[in-house]
């Protein structure tokens, strides 16, 4: 379980997280909603050691993490999917897979040869493009990579920004039922999302962020139901 | 047969220029700089090796080993002062002035290891080869092999081991390269000691075949490996190997036929016909094309 409490992150002067308290629990699908500049992307790059918080605390399976370097934290089990995809450009998706397990042991050389056919299995599309240059692929399909990539780690919890910012709708549900898959496969999810309407067909729990604070907390449902929400997020009136 | 003889020679010959060109490609594909006190640090391993040589005893091999390590702790030195300091957007320019600055410094230091100017150089004898009218050089059949080795060495690492995908996702992506974990603030260091290695390796081929050493020899090495690089495509590998064998070859045939005077203008008459025609060199197109996204990055 990811527990974030109290979390403040500044750029400088500009105060990005204002003591923000979220959950994220095991085997669930969590989703942070929220305008741009609330401070979403600052939440999970606070949360995977990419920025330093001010102050507050990032517990991972009860493991203090505020302020540990990146691989440490990927090493706990905790891996960043980034906005915009960021794959390698001029690397084959083969190696840009491996790249995402450089983390591992070398010792675990054949498990990790065996985890590199399974995202071949997952996602057959890397598997047609395996000695291509990552940089040749569509979008979609560096947003697979991407998240195979991260996958490569064998993480307990998968941070997603923006999934599906950027694609074709064919492309979006198709990141949704694979987001929806891992779930299903164990790990649990933390997804920072705009797209509302696609967020509530996968997401056990939201939060909605402004302005870098927590403005609302609640299920699906409960979410569904908001007069607020309804009207920023989901364009209903 | 003129012709033949003159264009094993010039290849031959080449091959230590591919390795100059390979270091200067290494560190422009992988930090997306310029090194421009990158022959400095190789005359001083040279001139380090001339200096210890009777210290050390050993021969040849003690002068080689000296000079491979000077050149790539120089190349260290160079990238702790002038290009980590500066790895953000703004650092492009300073780590460049900075370079110039301490190849002035390492000039100097080698002048006063070789307070004659020109000393000799442990050389290597082997006897030429001759076969149907062919005559090959010993120390330059030595210069080829040398150079196949080390350059199968580095394709080795880049592409065969974890440093190597590491080094190649961090010259892609520095960033995401340390999401995944990679402890990328070292790789600059590795970088720059691999460069090092490549270039003191053909800073002793060079060396040993002319037999000597002079101050010049860091200025003229940093001019034939960047116009070797140039000629092949900026941050290629393939590029400046290609580009290294060219020039051998053009010096060559250049030298035999019109006279050694010619050589450097014909060299640079060379470099400016590529440059207008393929302004990325040889195979540089998919590099100059994928810079553009590298130069957004700087």
């Amino acid at each position: 379980m990811l527990s974030i409490e109290n979390l403040s992150t500044s750029y400088g002067l500009i105060r990005a997280l204002k003591g923000v308290s979220l959950t994220a629990e095991d085997g669930k699908v969590t989703c942070i909603l929220g305008p741009n500049g609330a401070g979403k992307t600052t939440l999970l790059f606070t949360a995977a050691g990419i920025l330093k918080p001010s102050s507050g605390s990032v517990k991972f399976d009860g493991a203090e993490l505020a302020g540990s370097s990146a691989p440490r934290i990927l090493q706990q089990g905790l891996a960043l999917v980034p906005e915009n995809r960021l794959v390698f450009p001029q690397m084959s998706v083969r190696d840009n897979l491996l790249a995402g397990a450089y983390i591992r042991h070398r010792s675990e050389a054949t498990e990790i040869a065996e985890d590199l056919e399974n995202m071949f299995d997952r996602f057959p599309v890397l598997k047609e493009r395996e000695e291509q240059t990552a940089g040749t692929l569509s979008g979609g399909e560096q947003q697979m990579l991407s998240v195979a990539r991260a996958l490569m780690s064998r993480p307990k919890m998968l941070l997603l920004d923006e999934p599906s910012l950027g694609l074709a709708p064919l492309i979006v549900d198709e990141i949704f039922s694979i987001i929806r898959q891992m779930n299903n496969d164990g790990i649990s999810i933390l997804l920072v999302e705009q797209n509302a309407v696609k967020a509530l067909e996968v997401a056990d729990h939201f939060y909605l962020l402004d302005q870098g604070k927590v403005a609302f907390s609640g299920t699906p449902g409960e979410m569904a139901n908001d007069d607020v929400i309804k009207r920023a997020y989901l364009g209903e009136h | 047969m003129d012709f033949l003889q003159t264009s094993i020679d010039g290849l031959l010959f080449g091959s230590a220029y591919a390795l100059l060109a390979l270091g200067f490609s290494l560190i422009f594909g992988i930090m997306k700089r310029i090194n421009l006190a990158y022959g400095s640090s190789l005359l001083f391993g040279g001139a380090l090796a001339v200096w210890l040589e009777p210290i050390i005893g050993w021969g040849a091999v003690g002068v080689f080993l000296v000079t491979v390590l000077g050149a790539a702790f120089a190349g260290i030195y160079v990238e702790r002062l002038c290009f980590s300091p500066h790895l953000g957007k703004t650092g492009v320019m300073a780590s460049m002035i900075a370079s110039f600055a301490i190849w002035m410094q390492l000039d100097e230091i080698s002048s006063q290891l070789l307070p004659h100017r020109t000393h000799s150089f442990a050389g290597i004898d082997i006897e030429a080869v001759s076969f149907s009218g062919i005559i090959l050089r010993g120390d330059q059949i030595l210069h080829f092999w040398v150079a196949v080795v080390a350059i199968g060495a580095l394709y080795w690492t880049l592409y065969r081991t974890r440093f190597g995908l590491l080094l190649r996702a961090s010259a892609d992506d520095p960033d995401t390269a340390y999401l995944l974990g990679g402890k990328v603030a070292r790789l600059g260091m590795a970088t720059f000691g691999l460069a090092g290695v490549l270039g003191g390796i053909a800073a002793f081929l060079i060396l040993s075949s002319d037999g000597q050493i002079t101050p010049h020899f860091g200025l003229w090495s940093t001019f034939k490996g960047l116009i070797a690089m140039m000629l092949g495509g900026v941050g290629s590998l393939p590029g400046a190997i290609v580009g290294g064998l060219l020039l051998g070859f053009a010096e060559a045939h250049v030298t035999f036929y019109l006279g050694a005077e010619f050589r450097d203008i014909l060299t640079f008459g060379l470099l400016l016909l590529i440059l207008v025609l393929r302004p990325g060199g040889l195979l540089g197109e998919a590099i100059y094309r994928t810079g553009r996204l590298a130069a957004e990055r700087i």
